[in-house]
């Protein structure tokens, strides 16, 4: 296209996506973007289109894209019930500053506000969610509108941006003006950097009498490419690193100086480590309260340094000492030349223990599963060894995202998909597919409850239709996991609807073409693993796991670090449980 | 309760007094008074002043949330005595 050419608006759109990048999309067409569509089949050659069976599917795929490939995702809805289908995706993008941008289609602009054909007022609805978003009603607007869009969920703190286009905007003529300058007055990507001499005082901090000091590594790390960094920083200075759940797979988990994932239920080293320590080294996190346990006695006699681009990041939570707001790698960077080495042995030989005692990739604190069922903590572990920690694995939400998190050896960044803000069921397989088309060169693998995995059940028909090969692994267990163990160990037993009756798995994917497993034992698993993993296409396994095998560590609802629980007995102790009925009486969840 | 004095200086476009009241809501925060004009010729920016009254979130945390807005120029607040 030519600049200055006069061109429809859906041209225009096409282009300005073309110009920004883009070569893969997925959306569902539908009334107010057909023209758009009518288009859209013409610049195959630039955009590859995906059709999901689903918006959310579209979303999610979007979303995993973005994470595997550090590029901007693109996802498209009509209006109305396209549109809101789309929320779930947007408020996951979000909640873990993942770069997507989402379009969506909106009424001819006389109709708006006359309630007309799946007309929704879909800005009104994304506004709390998004990074920032657009209503477009002239082409001529088009090329900016895009421009801006893309570069505003890439740069500084990622997040979606959401671009409503009313169908006025397609049958448009205007000239075709690429935008070579961006005005953006109230936007910089990068509000704040610190000074060297506020990475200075880190020395004296660190210097100081009976100092245990801890490293978080949060999603940031990845999003600033900033691995190499943090790991000379912590060898430099010789702090045990722990990660949280979106910054695993950032830290070498062969490492020396690795401690585990914290948290709600990360491993039972980094939980302890970082109750018992004095200074908390926060990078590229937010200190959430699946991270924190209860927030008074994770603030109680420690030190922060926050390490962060968002400066509303900054004191939110927890009481900041020495921000170093700032990108994470260039921080880091400054940090690994202005600072002294230290060491710190006998804060050392108190985490050598733990780590001895509880270990990590380790099954004491998740016994077997009963007799006739496999454990989920297993199956992973079994998964990562045959694999060799090499795989993109996506996560649904629940137990298995806890067992998937600690059990799998991640060995490459943007390798762990998870829904970790949001915590929406049925991201993985969705994500899977996203991941897998930006990353053909890697194996992709989707590991998902049933209950999860019925959520967005329909992008098998995806899969298949583009034969992606994408290893969809099913923990079956009839039940909402996660949900049982919270009615198991702090409800008393009452297991109210959460169990449910499953389709034959093997039979549903046959129908979709796709090869399928159902295994039983671990030597079947152990054969059914190997065999999918020769398919060139989409797979399915079923594990028959154990509905009662509880994750372990857990830190139940406001509770401290320290406090948690190892296995069934320290939760239901009397006392105990009676403790965390009032916790969830006054609403701590 | 307390009462803040809030200026936000913003990009004048269709949406950002949405926006900032969205965000506001979201912390639980009453706007007691709002006033918004434009304040360059060619009416690109306006300058909001509101005061506010809340008592459930700090005050700095929801001014930063705020700030990350992408219209939002620029924001001064400052605590009222009643």
């Amino acid at each position: 296209m030519k600049e200055g050419e006069i061109k429809l608006g859906s041209d225009i759109f096409c282009q300005a996506l073309i110009d920004n990048g883009v070569d893969l999309m997925f959306g569902i067409p539908g009334g107010v973007v057909l023209p758009l569509y009518d288009k859209l089949n013409q610049y195959g050659k630039s955009i590859k289109h995906i059709m999901p069976r689903h918006e959310q599917g579209g979303g999610f795929a979007a979303d995993g894209y973005a994470r595997a490939t550090n590029k901007v995702g693109v996802a498209l809805g009509t209006s109305g019930p396209g549109a809101t289908n789309l929320l779930t995706c947007i408020a996951n993008s979000m909640m873990d500053s993942i770069p997507v941008v989402y379009i969506t289609g909106q009424v001819v602009e006389d109709f708006i506000g006359t309630d007309a054909f799946q007309e929704t007022d879909v800005i009104g609805m994304t506004m709390p969610v998004v990074k920032h978003s657009y209503m477009v009603t002239h082409a001529s607007d088009v090329t900016r509108v895009v421009k801006e869009a893309f570069y505003i969920a890439g740069s500084g703190r990622p997040g979606p941006v959401h671009i409503d286009l009313v169908k006025d905007v397609w049958f448009q003529e205007t000239p075709y003006l690429p935008v070579k300058e961006l005005n953006l007055p109230g936007y910089n990507p990068l509000p704040f950097t610190c000074s060297d001499a506020d990475i200075k005082k880190l020395d004296e901090i660190l210097e100081r009498p009976g100092i245990k000091p801890m490293i978080i590594a949060g999603h940031g790390v990845e999003i600033s490419k900033a691995q190499n960094e943090l790991i000379q920083f912590a060898t430099r200075h010789n702090i045990p690193v722990v990660t949280t759940l979106l910054g695993m797979a950032n830290f070498p988990q062969g490492n020396d100086l690795w401690a585990g994932m914290v948290g709600m239920h990360g491993d039972a080293v980094a939980n302890y480590a970082i109750h018992n320590s004095n200074l908390i080294i926060g990078i590229g996190c937010r200190f959430d309260d699946r991270i924190t346990g209860k927030l008074d006695t994770f603030k109680e006699g420690k030190t922060f340094v926050h390490i962060e681009i968002d400066p509303s990041e900054i004191n939110k939570t927890v009481p900041t000492e020495l921000p170093l707001q700032g990108d994470i790698k260039d921080v880091l960077t400054r940090a690994n030349k202005l600072l002294s080495e230290h060491t710190f042995p006998t804060w050392w030989e108190i985490i050598n223990n733990w780590k001895e005692e509880y270990g990590f990739l380790d099954f004491r604190l998740n016994p077997e599963a009963r007799p006739g069922y496999l454990s989920q903590a297993r199956i992973i572990k079994m998964i990562s060894d045959i694999t060799d920690g090499e795989a993109i694995m996506a996560s649904d939400v629940g137990r298995h995202q806890m067992w998937l998190s600690r059990f799998y050896r991640f060995r490459h960044p943007n390798s762990h998909l998870s829904s970790g803000g949001l915590g929406s069921m049925g991201y993985g397989m969705p994500a899977a597919m996203g991941a897998k088309l930006g990353r053909p060169d890697r194996e992709v693998w989707a590991i998902s409850g049933d209950g999860g995995f019925m959520m967005n059940v329909q992008e098998l028909g995806t899969l298949a239709e583009f034969n992606i090969p994408v290893h969809v692994a099913i923990m079956e267990d009839s039940s909402l996991g996660m949900v049982r163990q919270w009615q198991n160990l702090l409800f008393k037993g009452n297991i109210s609807h959460s169990e449910f009756k499953n389709p034959d798995f093997v039979k549903l994917a046959n129908a979709f073409d796709i090869p399928a497993w159902r295994v039983r034992t671990y030597e079947e698993a152990h054969k059914a693993i190997k065999e999918a993993r020769k398919v060139d296409g989409p797979t399915l396994i079923t594990f028959m796991v154990d509905p009662d095998e509880h994750v372990y560590p857990m830190v139940p609802p406001n509770t401290a670090l320290g406090n948690q629980a190892l296995r069934d007995a320290d939760l239901l102790k009397d006392q105990i449980h009676k403790y965390k009925q009032d916790d969830l009486l006054q609403g701590h969840t | 309760m307390t009462y803040y004095k809030v200026t936000l200086r913003v990009v004048n476009e269709v949406g950002v007094l949405a926006r900032i009241a969205v965000r506001l809501r979201k912390f639980q925060v009453n706007i007691r008074s709002l006033d918004v004009a434009p304040i360059d010729n060619e009416e690109k920016f306006s300058d909001i002043h509101m005061t506010i009254e809340t008592d459930k979130h700090n005050i700095q945390v929801v001014m930063n949330k705020l700030k990350t807005l992408i219209p939002v120029v620029d924001i001064t607040y400052e605590t009222l005595t009643k």
